[in-house]
């Protein structure tokens, strides 16, 4: 039997389904957020247990009940994937997320405009620009609690802040957090070399802001929940603000499994399992797919009828195509005579460089367009000694195990 | 009381405004996070662990006076990952290896736990592993020099190890090294990383609350000694 019809059923309650539980909410709506993982509390993401949380996936999608698999066509035979970190509780990705919190540049939203189409690529120009946006990113970092430094105030370049980005009206809510040791290597260096180093905007508290503490460089930060909150997610910022209008109502362990449609296609409601393992069926006027992208997609095509059946959204036969999650690669510098401490806090990036950024560099006979940050990072590492044997890239000719390999890592 | 579906349809045209589909958008994309984070899974417990399928062991265990300090792996297996992490991570000049740190003990108790899944892997491995230490020297691992020791497990890595059939030689020294570090720098509460070995070799301060901005700016060596978490096993 179906339960009472709502306003708005969000499934997943974190980075993005977490702002709009509390904006709707607030709109007076009424609203349910369902989400499949648990909410845990300030202390259950206190223990710095690097097997536990980076080792053992606690705060993860469980990759032993739940893997990523792979195929490159139907008739082929699927294969788990190494595991991602997918985020699984209330809060979401967010809840152990590295805090990166960048702004696009202005011709990002223009990039079918500005180059045509691209062979073997999709390229699209956004339906808004970046004008239309600056006063909501305003808001936003405002509301995560971004610290940086501005390098374009309306037009004005700041020094110290990143001349590459595009314009804004205020500077970050807090200053930049400490990175006065990578600073000393990295940025002699980018500026001999005619960069621009800057800090990296990140949703972390830099100082005490709305009543949490500044950030304590314990180093467990990216793959883990903060123990004192100073990392910033939805978790402590906009889901109990909603929760305090009395609209908004969590149901936690509650995994939707098909969004139903009438035969217009109109979302009607969502269909899910009650963590007792019951099958609950909840109609509302409107349904918000706020999961990570492999399940908002997993769940469109899984919600197919006999009207849709390629799945729902899916006229174009693009759901499920052009998947992305982040892409970076990374080099490893061994330095002789700096201590870079890279076990301390943040693992966001702490100082980058964007001369290699969107159009800011030129491209002439490279064969691509755009371009990424530079940025010093320890976010591979996770900080930990656990995942950096386990991950890191040896130089060549050093074993990886017995005296040789001991003496390498010690240093 | 509950809204009518009617009354709901109507707040939501009433807050057009704030729903308009481009607002709506702008206010998703505005949080300036690119994905969209969470989803649809496990609602329900995990699994329960499956009951370990035990091989019958060709020689009888000898009764010892007090209780075996292994949990899943019997002793003669125990002391073939014992020396297998020892070469792994030695004992050396660098200071103490996986040996100390119990890394044996940790594998022996993720065994029964959390990594159950991988009884069988290690149950055939092991096996292999003395198999082909006998036909390669005629001797049971356990018994050869650690130069011999380094040539199977070098062997293994290569993938020239003969006899492994599930695992294969290479996924099982993988394995092996994998958990030789994840017993070496896990909390010692785990069983491993004895007398936080593994974090005095490197130099990791373990699970420590935070650092001061002064310790952060300082870029030196962190110089206090390592907390654990101190939590009961």
């Amino acid at each position: 039997m179906a339960l009472p019809k709502v306003d708005v059923v969000i499934i997943g309650v974190g980075a993005a389904g977490g702002v709009l539980a509390k904006e709707l909410a607030v709109a007076g709506l009424k609203v349910v957020g369902l989400e499949r993982g648990r909410r845990y509390s300030r202390e259950d993401r206190m223990p710095h247990d690097e097997l536990r949380v980076f080792g053992r996936f606690s705060l993860f999608q469980d990759p032993r009940t739940e893997p990523l698999t792979w195929r490159p066509d139907d008739k082929s035979a699927a294969v788990r994937q190494d595991p991602i970190v997918i985020g699984n509780e209330v809060g979401g990705a967010q809840v152990h997320w590295g805090a990166m919190s960048w702004r696009l540049h202005e011709d990002d939203f223009r990039i079918l405009s500005k180059y045509g189409p691209q062979a073997d690529a999709n390229v699209a120009d956004w339906p808004m620009t970046y004008a239309d946006l600056e006063s909501y990113y305003d808001i936003a970092e405002k509301e995560i609690g971004v610290c940086g430094k501005a390098g374009n105030l309306m037009g004005v370049k700041m020094e110290g802040g990143n001349p590459f980005e595009a314009p804004r009206k205020n500077e970050y809510p807090m200053p930049p957090l400490e990175a006065a040791c990578i600073s000393k290597v990295f940025d002699p260096m980018a500026k001999s070399l005619g960069y621009h180093p800057f800090p990296s905007p990140a949703g972390i508290a830099s100082v005490q802001y709305q009543d949490l503490p500044g950030c304590n460089y314990c180093g467990f930060c990216q793959s883990y929940g903060c123990h004192i909150d100073a990392k910033r997610n939805t978790l402590i910022t906009t889901i109990p603000i909603g929760e305090a209008t009395g609209n908004l109502e969590i149901r936690t362990r509650c995994k939707v499994f098909r969004i139903n449609v009438d035969d217009t296609g109109k979302a009607t409601g969502v269909s899910y399992y009650d963590p007792a393992g019951v099958v609950q069926e909840q109609p509302a006027s409107l349904v918000i797919l706020g999961a990570f992208t492999y399940e908002n997609v997993r769940l469109l095509l899984l919600s197919k009828t006999d009207k849709f059946t390629k799945g729902l959204s899916n006229s174009s036969g693009q759901v499920g195509r052009n998947l992305m999650a982040h892409i970076a690669g990374s080099a490893l510098g061994v330095f002789d005579d700096q201590i870079i401490n890279l076990h301390m806090g943040p693992s966001a990036p702490k100082r980058c460089i964007d001369d290699f950024g969107a159009d800011n560099f030129d491209h002439t006979g490279l064969g691509f367009i755009r371009g990424g940050v530079i940025t010093t990072w320890t976010s591979f590492l996770q900080g930990g000694p656990i995942s950096f044997t386990t991950r890191l890239a040896l130089p060549p000719g050093v074993p990886n195990w017995g005296s040789q390999y001991k003496e390498f890592i010690k240093k | 009381m509950d809204k009518k579906p009617e009354d709901a349809d109507k707040l939501l045209k009433e807050k057009r405004t704030y729903l308009s589909r481009r607002q709506f958008i702008k206010a998703g994309a505005g949080t300036g996070l690119a994905l969209a984070v969470l989803g649809t899974a496990a609602c329900a417990e995990r699994t329960p662990t499956p009951t370990p399928v035990l091989t019958p062991t060709s020689t009888p265990i000898p009764p010892t006076p007090t209780p075996a300090p292994h949990h899943f792996l019997k002793p003669s297996q125990a002391s073939v990952v014992e020396a297998a992490v020892a070469r792994i991570m030695p004992s050396d000049a660098n200071g103490p290896g996986a040996k100390e740190a119990g890394v044996a003990n940790f594998i022996d108790r993720a065994l029964e736990g959390y990594d159950a899944n991988l009884q069988d892997t290690y149950i055939g491995g092991l096996a292999a592993m003395d198999s082909y230490s006998n036909s390669k020297f005629s001797k049971k691992f356990v018994d050869l020099t650690p130069q011999q020791q380094d040539g199977i497990l070098a062997d293994m890595q290569t993938g020239k190890a003969t006899g492994f059939t599930t695992p294969s030689a290479a996924s099982f020294f993988n394995t092996l090294r994998t958990y030789t570090m994840l017993g070496m720098f896990s909390d010692p509460s785990y069983g491993g990383n004895q007398d936080m070995v593994g974090w005095k070799l490197l130099g990791f301060p373990g699970a420590v609350f935070g650092y001061s901005p002064e310790e952060v700016n300082t870029c030196a060596p962190v110089t206090r000694n390592p907390v654990s978490l101190q939590r009961e096993a």
